[in-house]
């Protein structure tokens, strides 16, 4: 008596056993729902990846009518290519300048403006202005301002007394050249994610430094601002090494890759081998080359972010 | 002589003045509270005494030296904040650390790697390790020490935040409202174990509650504040017996005072409800007064006559104790009754009930609030004299 009593509340409790039919029904609303933007990612992100992978095993030259797998070739070619090291070299050299830099003037300019009184608006409009310009004009105006003769920079330096110099011909100069304009355009949006995470950190945390015995600004600093701000520096670095691993832009309109290979970085390869020589198939192993840097960025970035650097 | 004084300070919040002109003084090792209702200023006055916030007017003096413009990392006082603002990236180790760190190690040898480079960190870091581990074990923090704050519940969580303040010897501790986030529970075991911590380190405490329970059991003394005053500075048993003003006598004690209407007679005795006290007050007669009786001060009467008569609106049942709520006559609000299980064993809702003021003392307070001074009468009457 009891047990039946028992299995009647139990049957009570538990929530109604979907039917094979409802399973299918709900699954299949899942499914349709998901579709258009299921069929969007196929058809514009992951189709051309996977196409641009195949293409890289191929022979394919642009409007060729014929193609023929050849495995692993185009990678040998490359590998064995002085110009892809170089611009293997370039891009990481480019990198390496522009991710520091451009994200110790962000935090930078950041903390001097979270510290400052008035005018905070107005700096970070300022500051964020390069961010929103398109940088192929950018570029352009560049130029201008870079040009030996009657450039603008080359007319100050010498007004105050400093020897001019051949700021994109100049072997020695092009890529930190290209660097310091990468970093003009990149610091601006890395200072307004820097502000936000310094507006987020909790004030109570300076005033228990205070109390702790924390009396100048630089160890307040590596007390509580630079830890509290760790997800978004990761962030912010990660999001920098990426847009500068596609620096093209500014190679493009102003140093087309020279002097003599000197500014040559891994999307312009691409770009002068696919659309210059017509070696699509070799283009496309640069590309795949490419997107393993950054999708090692990207992991880096996922697994970090979520693990690492969070701490409550 | 104090150790800590604040003098005439006044803090104003864009045009809002939220510190009035406020005097205290601490004695060395004693245990203040800092109580008052939310927005009564008792936080802006412990923030200020910290250095975190600078007073608008008036001094801080602390050793006899005004601190006015001193900031806080240099006051030597130390704080447990409602949030425990521990450091979320550091270990509890870590945490109970930064303050020896920060005042023990210069800035070269808080670098990592010092130890093996800046000659004598090594010492100083062991020095700070065994008195990090002292206060630990103080605390029963000792198993904890590698967590970090996120791996907490809320009372180690507190307890870390109180081991930060006590791992060095500052000249007094400031404490804000740091167990408001506990539950009931362990606020009541961690009230007695801040008290206890309080008597072995004999240091002085200024502790910031909105909870008079608090504030009662811990305190030496208690400073009652509203509206950016301090109204009332005295014992716990001052503060509870002789409120110096009927917002301390409304604030102090749970549940609340009753507050009654009365009039003195022309003999000088007090007459409330209808009903004339034991005390006389030496003001004009037909002057109206507010009398305030504690609930445990009201009894049932066993008779009828010279009693206030009114039936039960409401019980509330306790187990140790019973609050009578009682509807009577000429009177809008409840009249609220502490009794003995057994006094009320026969009272339900609804039932008759007669109560009359035990001979302790009511308070008597004038139309604006102020205590009144009252004296006995002379002869004792039981009723209607």
């Amino acid at each position: 008596m009891a047990d039946i009593a028992l299995d009647r509340s139990a049957e009570v409790a538990a929530p109604p056993r979907a039917t094979a039919l409802e399973r299918f029904q709900h699954h299949w609303t899942a499914l349709a729902l998901s579709f258009p933007a299921l069929f969007l990612m196929v058809l514009l992100l992951i189709g051309p990846v996977v196409t641009v992978l195949i293409m890289s095993f191929t022979d394919y030259q642009l409007g060729a009518s014929t193609v023929a797998f050849i495995g692993l070739q185009n990678y040998r070619d490359l590998f064995a290519d002085r110009v892809f090291w170089t611009s293997l070299g370039n891009t990481l050299k480019y990198v390496a300048i522009v991710v520091p830099a451009s994200v110790a003037l962000g935090l930078g300019i950041a903390l001097l403006i979270e510290s400052g009184g008035g005018l905070r608006t107005f700096y970070r409009a300022v500051f964020f202005i390069p961010v929103m310009a398109t940088l192929i004009a950018m570029a352009i105006s560049w130029e201008y301002m870079l040009h030996p003769q009657f450039g603008l920079i080359n007319l100050l330096l010498k007004a105050v007394g400093l020897a001019p110099h051949a700021w994109l011909t100049d072997p020695a100069l092009a890529l930190p050249t290209l660097a310091a304009i990468g970093i003009w355009q990149l610091f601006g949006f890395n200072m307004v994610l820097f502000l936000a995470g310094l507006v987020s950190i909790p004030r109570h945390l300076y005033d228990a430094a205070a109390l702790d015995g924390a009396q100048s600004a630089w160890s307040r600093f590596w007390l509580v601002t630079w830890p509290m701000l760790g997800p978004v520096t990761m962030f912010v670095v990660i999001i920098s090494a990426i847009r500068s691993f596609q620096v093209f832009d500014t190679v493009h309109v102003l140093t087309k890759g020279g002097p003599n290979k000197a500014s040559e970085v891994l999307l312009y390869t691409m770009y002068s081998e696919g659309f210059e020589f017509f070696r699509s198939g070799l283009a496309a192993a640069v590309a795949v080359i490419f997107l393993v840097f950054v999708l090692t960025l990207t992991v880096i970035k996922a697994r970090l972010i979520e693990k690492k650097v969070h701490y409550a | 002589m104090a150790q800590l004084a604040v003098r005439n300070i006044r803090k104003t919040f864009d045009r809002t003045e939220v510190l009035r002109g406020v005097d205290l003084e601490i004695a060395h090792g004693e245990f203040i509270s800092l109580v008052g209702p939310s927005g009564c200023g008792k936080s802006t006055l412990l923030r200020i005494i910290a250095g975190l916030e600078r007073q608008s007017e008036g001094a801080v003096v602390i050793e006899a030296r005004d601190v006015s413009g001193v900031k806080a990392s240099r006051r030597d006082l130390a704080m447990v904040f409602q949030s425990y603002a521990l450091y979320p990236h550091l270990s509890v180790f870590d945490n109970i650390a930064v303050p020896l760190r920060m005042r023990r190690l210069n800035a070269w040898q808080r670098l990592p790697l010092a130890a093996w480079v800046v000659p004598g960190t090594r010492r100083i870091q062991r020095e700070i390790r065994a008195d990090v581990e002292r206060a630990a074990d103080l605390l029963g923090l000792t198993e904890l020490l590698a967590r970090r704050p996120g791996q907490l519940s809320g009372g180690q969580r507190q307890r870390v935040a109180v081991g930060r303040a006590i791992v060095r010897q500052p000249k007094a501790f400031l404490l804000d409202e740091p167990l408001s986030n506990l539950d009931a529970k362990l606020r009541v075991h961690m009230r007695a174990e801040i008290a206890q911590l309080h008597r072995r380190l004999g240091a002085t405490f200024i502790y910031v509650t909105h909870d008079q329970a608090e504030a009662m059991t811990m305190s030496d003394r208690i400073a009652v504040m509203m509206a950016g005053n301090i109204v009332q500075v005295g014992t716990p048993d001052e503060i509870y017996n002789r409120p110096q003003d009927i917002r301390v006598a409304e604030f102090i004690g749970s549940p609340k005072i009753n507050i009654l209407p009365g009039r003195v007679d022309a003999d000088g005795r007090v007459r409330v409800l209808g009903l004339a006290l034991d005390q006389r007050l030496d003001v004009p007669s037909g002057t109206p007064i507010q009398v305030g009786i504690r609930p445990e001060a009201l009894r049932p009467a066993t008779v009828a006559d010279g009693a206030w008569r009114g039936t039960v609106s409401h019980v509330e049942n306790l187990g140790s104790e019973v609050f009578v709520h009682a509807a009577v006559g000429g009177f809008d609000a409840p009249v609220l009754c502490r009794l003995e299980p057994g006094e009320a064993r026969t009272l339900g809702v609804g039932s008759p009930v007669t109560l009359v003021p035990k001979p302790a003392m009511p308070s008597f307070f004038d139309a604006e609030g102020r205590r009144l001074g009252a004296r006995p009468v002379a002869y004792r009457q039981v009723v209607n004299g």
